[in-house]
């Protein structure tokens, strides 16, 4: 994409007055790494970049922020993700569309570190671009070209909405969806002990950081669930009971919600597989309600719907 | 606990928490009752007033207390005291019946069922389905505390 439109495109919006703030992405000042960035004046502009290597999700950014008084708007660069997640947000009125002007980035792929540092070490990659089914990585010793699978995350490549949609600017020309692939879960083949054995030793590193719930755009709740002492939901004690407790919970409160980021799980410090959870429970939701996360700003929320005519073969 | 009728009968008694809506499910329970129909009595019986006030978070919490399986009942469709909170209750149970087998609790062990307040007898079949199920597959070793 043409970094050269979105300077623009802020820098207009900025000198018109129309938007207080912008997030977008910068460099970081170590190595190939980029960073959430708040610009709030027009000098600022140029620092905006945009490449594949801009893996954060900045719609949380707008209900972490204090709220702007009315009339005033923010600026947000999203991705096809993320402008799904903002989607949620707004039809579960967490934010107010007319708070926020959003410049639309079409997404080719967001790069995976590890992936990426397992074939170029960190210290040598300068940046990276897209051309095509292929991605061109800067480095200290010249261009290397690999393959986009090669690269980007899992949930990239099975993206299905990489353009955002319901965007006030649409910045570059819109990307095309990969169909979604058949996906090959090893769970559906365990025995229910052997599910439980994985997902035990998964809940039982967790060291309740918080990170998953911190970095979702839609873990918005005013007062989580897992913070209320009345009713006590989950304890803080750390341990396998209260740490399943608390993943069941995050997961189930993302049901039909999670745009499919998959910040949660690049957060984790110990790597537990957070955005598989609500693969399936996005996926559920599509087989059995029909439904999918963030497209609809007007639609009505999926647990505060229902039909009639709903899947009841599990009741007795 | 001299209830034979279990198929399997391996020195287990399980304890199910059953969360019985009250305009419904309850009064179905109280039919069963009063029409002397004898049902297994490994169920504990929580009153809510609507199967939609059951969060499924209170299902996990169950199974984190100890309970070894549970069970959420409620008037069929069409029948709810407040018109639709059993419809919204079958999502949530749904999703989260799906959410815990995904991770290894068997489904058998978070059951859902639609018992009417005529329906006495239907509430203690159901009572023994479950009561067996849970039974044929023993203690809950995994969303339990440990001992403090």
């Amino acid at each position: 994409m043409d970094q050269q439109l979105m300077r623009n495109k802020a820098r207009e919006l900025l000198e018109k007055g129309e938007i207080k703030y912008l997030f977008g992405y910068e460099r970081c000042d170590f190595g190939s790494k980029t960073r959430p960035v708040m610009i709030t004046s027009t000098d600022e502009v140029d620092k905006l970049i945009f490449s594949p290597l801009c893996k954060n999700n900045l719609s949380v950014y707008l209900t972490l922020e204090p709220p702007l008084k009315k009339g005033e708007k923010v600026g947000l660069v999203v991705k096809g993700c993320d402008g799904r997640a903002l989607n949620q947000v707004i039809q579960e009125n967490g934010i107010q569309r007319e708070a926020v002007v959003v410049l639309g980035v079409p997404c080719q792929g967001i790069i995976d570190p590890y992936r990426l540092h397992a074939k170029i070490p960190e210290e040598q990659v300068e940046e990276a671009r897209v051309e095509g089914e292929q991605m061109i990585i800067s480095t200290t010793s010249g261009d290397q070209t690999l393959s986009k699978d090669e690269l980007v995350f899992a949930e990239c490549m099975a993206c299905p909405f990489p353009t955002p949609t319901d965007v006030d600017h649409l910045l570059g020309a819109a990307v095309q969806g990969r169909p979604p692939p058949v996906i090959d879960d090893p769970f559906e083949t365990m025995s229910h002990d052997e599910r439980w054995d994985y997902w035990s030793g998964k809940f039982e590193e967790c060291v309740r950081c918080y990170a998953c719930r911190q970095v979702c755009p839609l873990c918005f709740c005013e007062e989580c669930a897992a913070d209320s002492l009345r009713p006590n939901w989950v304890r803080r004690s750390v341990n396998v009971s209260e740490n399943a407790a608390w993943h069941t919970l995050r997961a189930f409160h993302l049901a039909g919600r999670c745009a499919g980021c998959g910040e949660c799980q690049r957060v984790c410090p110990v790597d537990i597989p957070l955005h598989t959870l609500n693969r399936l429970l996005g996926i559920e939701a599509k087989k059995l309600y029909d439904y999918v996360a963030g497209v609809d700003p007007e639609a009505k929320p999926l647990l505060s719907s229902f039909k009639t005519e709903d899947e009841e073969g599990f009741i007795l | 606990m001299t209830e034979t009728n279990g198929s399997t009968d391996n020195g287990f008694e399980p304890n199910i928490v059953a969360f019985l809506c009250n305009w419904c499910s309850y009064t179905g329970a109280d039919l069963a009752g009063t029409s002397r129909i004898q049902y297994p009595p490994n169920v504990k019986v929580i009153r809510v007033m609507c199967s939609g006030r059951v969060n499924p978070l209170l299902v996990v919490h169950a199974l984190q207390q100890g309970a070894d399986g549970v069970l959420v009942s409620g008037c069929h469709p069409g029948d709810c005291h407040y018109t639709q909170g059993n419809y919204f209750a079958r999502r949530r149970m749904a999703l989260m019946k799906r959410l815990l087998d995904y991770i290894g609790v068997d489904p058998r062990r978070v059951q859902m069922s639609w018992v009417s307040a005529s329906e006495g007898q239907k509430f203690a079949d159901v009572m023994h389905k479950v009561t067996e199920d849970v039974r044929e597959l023993g203690p809950n070793g995994q969303f339990a505390r440990g001992v403090i």
